[in-house]
């Protein structure tokens, strides 16, 4: 479990301090999928760096529990606790080849030769990768760069992986081709995944989802709870996923007709009412 | 992307031949061994121990003549212009006249002796990029500065630095041709009119190249941190290293070509 206390994050610029994130109280459980949205410049890149123990907050602290054990608190060590994986993959993939870069965090972690091979090997067939081993990054399509991205971070076997908007610059197939690998390796290792996004229909999958607004924490909640929430999502600037907005247009004319988040749900909501 | 197909010199071609196999170190070695070997040789048929290693360095590692061939033309206008003044500007013996013009023997030979330099240099290039990854090339400078590391210098920050270097080259490339696209699509003019112009229309598109490569410099800094990478930590290496049989005879090889120039020119 990974917890924030008070969290809080400034920078200095020359027209002084800038709080940009204030008093964050969180708790990412282990094997957990979790969401933080809101609108631009709310402080979410920010938090994603703090979590994963790039940045040191300014006050309150980031502490791992190891199986949720309070008597094992550690700092989050980045690449070994915390795996990030960015918006862009052509600036995040290091080497040469797919191979060489998934093995750049175990070089870095001082693995032996034997252990890097091996988990070099796992990390493509995990990810579906072995055809492409010897390929330069660049004759990848974008779903597959961010996949290679992926699979250099699993590589270090990290128990958290954050998603920092990874998905906004693929087209429609490669993001969902992305959000299913996730998924499947959220099921798979157990792995707890927290995706910062502003697609939210992404954030359905997540058990909870944070909104930042103003460096704060505005909500901590189920994705059905944030979105049947106006003041929230006024807040959070949401453009909410087409079935919620279609729920809420539904209600005007029947009020009881249910928030309905997929389009599943809402054509089983839609059927009851005739 | 045409761009980044057009640049083959420092460009890896894949294989499984001897050359390919053979360490980067020792192919590094030699590459610089034997272009110290293309200096040091004062006549043209001085060239010749070179070129027989040459010859069957590329015979082995079963690599296109015509990659070769590619690699050559980035530099086809320096090697035209080179020869063209040897042959218009050395004086000596004139063999034809005209006006002002004249070619002389001397010219003529010296020019020959500067082509089969410029090539030489260049095959010798291509055949050690071709058939050494880029991630075994850098590795190979890393233990090549490694002595150096003793008095200060980073060999394992200079390699990481040469191999995302040869990392973002195609991509850079592609950003430029995207660039280049963007601005052509409004109206620019990229390329026409006086050297002054062209030069002039060159701005548009090197801008923001440099504003998108320190971004891209920024974000890499960050990911590489994310992925536990340390400025100056130690790290292993994925790539092991095992001598092959066929590196010794690169080794003798090399060591027998640079001798047999030396020893050509010294008492030849």
């Amino acid at each position: 479990m990974i917890r924030l206390d008070k969290v809080s994050y400034q920078i200095e610029t020359s027209a002084g301090a800038v709080q940009v994130l204030r008093d964050i109280d969180l708790e990412l459980s282990d094997g957990s999928i979790s969401a933080i949205v809101g609108p631009n410049g709310s402080g979410k890149s920010t938090l994603a760096r703090l979590v994963s123990g790039l940045l040191r907050p300014t006050s309150g602290s980031v502490r791992l529990l190891p199986g949720g054990d309070i008597q094992t608190v550690m700092d989050v060590r980045p690449g070994l606790d915390v795996g990030l994986v960015f918006q862009n993959p052509d600036n995040q993939l290091v080497a040469t080849t797919v191979e060489d870069d998934i093995a750049f965090g175990l070089e870095n972690l001082q693995l032996p030769h034997a252990e890097m091979v091996q988990r070099v090997g796992d990390a493509l067939h995990l990810l579906g990768l072995e055809q492409f081993r010897d390929y330069p990054p660049h004759r990848l399509s974008g779903g597959q760069k961010q996949k290679v991205a992926i699979a250099g971070v699993l590589a270090m076997k990290p128990s958290f992986l954050i998603l920092d908007e990874a998905t906004s610059l693929l087209d429609p197939t490669n993001r969902r081709e992305v959000m299913q690998t996730v998924l499947r390796l959220n099921g798979e290792l157990g792995i707890g995944v927290v995706m910062v996004t502003h697609l939210l229909d992404e954030v359905l999958v997540a058990s909870r989802v944070g909104v930042l607004a103003n460096g704060e924490l505005a909500a901590w909640d189920s994705p059905r709870a944030i979105f049947s929430n106006p003041a929230v999502v006024k807040l959070g600037d949401l453009v909410l996923p087409l079935s919620a907005r279609a729920s809420f247009l539904m209600q005007e004319r029947w009020t009881d007709f249910p928030l309905c988040l997929t389009p599943e749900e809402f054509a089983r909501a839609a059927c009851q009412l005739s | 992307m045409a761009l980044s197909r057009s640049f083959v010199l420092g460009q890896h071609y894949p294989g499984n031949s001897v050359v390919h196999r053979s360490g980067a170190l020792v192919k590094l070695v030699s590459t610089i061994a034997l272009m110290v070997g293309v200096f040091v040789a004062t006549k043209t048929a001085q060239y010749t121990p070179i070129v027989l290693l040459l010859v069957v360095g590329i015979g082995v590692s079963r690599i296109p003549l015509r990659f070769f061939a590619r690699g050559l033309k980035p530099i086809l206008f320096l090697i035209v212009l080179t020869v063209m003044v040897q042959i218009f500007f050395t004086p000596g013996t004139a063999i034809w006249r005209f006006w002002f013009v004249r070619v002389t023997r001397e010219g003529l030979g010296l020019a020959g002796f500067i082509l089969c330099r410029l090539v030489l240099l260049t095959l010798v290039s291509v055949l050690l990029t071709a058939s050494t990854s880029p991630i075994e090339l850098t590795d190979a400078v890393s233990d090549l500065l490694k002595p150096l590391s003793r008095i200060g210098v980073p060999s394992a920050e200079i390699a990481l630095v040469m191999s995302i270097a040869m990392r973002f080259v195609p991509t850079i490339l592609e950003e430029t041709e995207r660039i280049i696209r963007a601005q052509v699509s409004r109206g620019a003019r990229i390329g026409e009119g006086s050297l002054v112009v062209r030069m002039k229309s060159f701005i548009p598109i090197l801008i923001p190249l440099f504003v998108s490569s320190f971004r891209r410099a920024d974000d890499l800094a960050i990911a590489m941190e994310a992925r536990g990478f340390r400025v100056g930590s130690p790290r292993t290496r994925y790539h092991a290293r095992h001598f092959q049989s066929f590196d010794a005879f690169i080794f003798l090889g090399t060591a027998a070509a640079v001798s047999g120039v030396i020893l050509w020119r010294l008492f030849l």
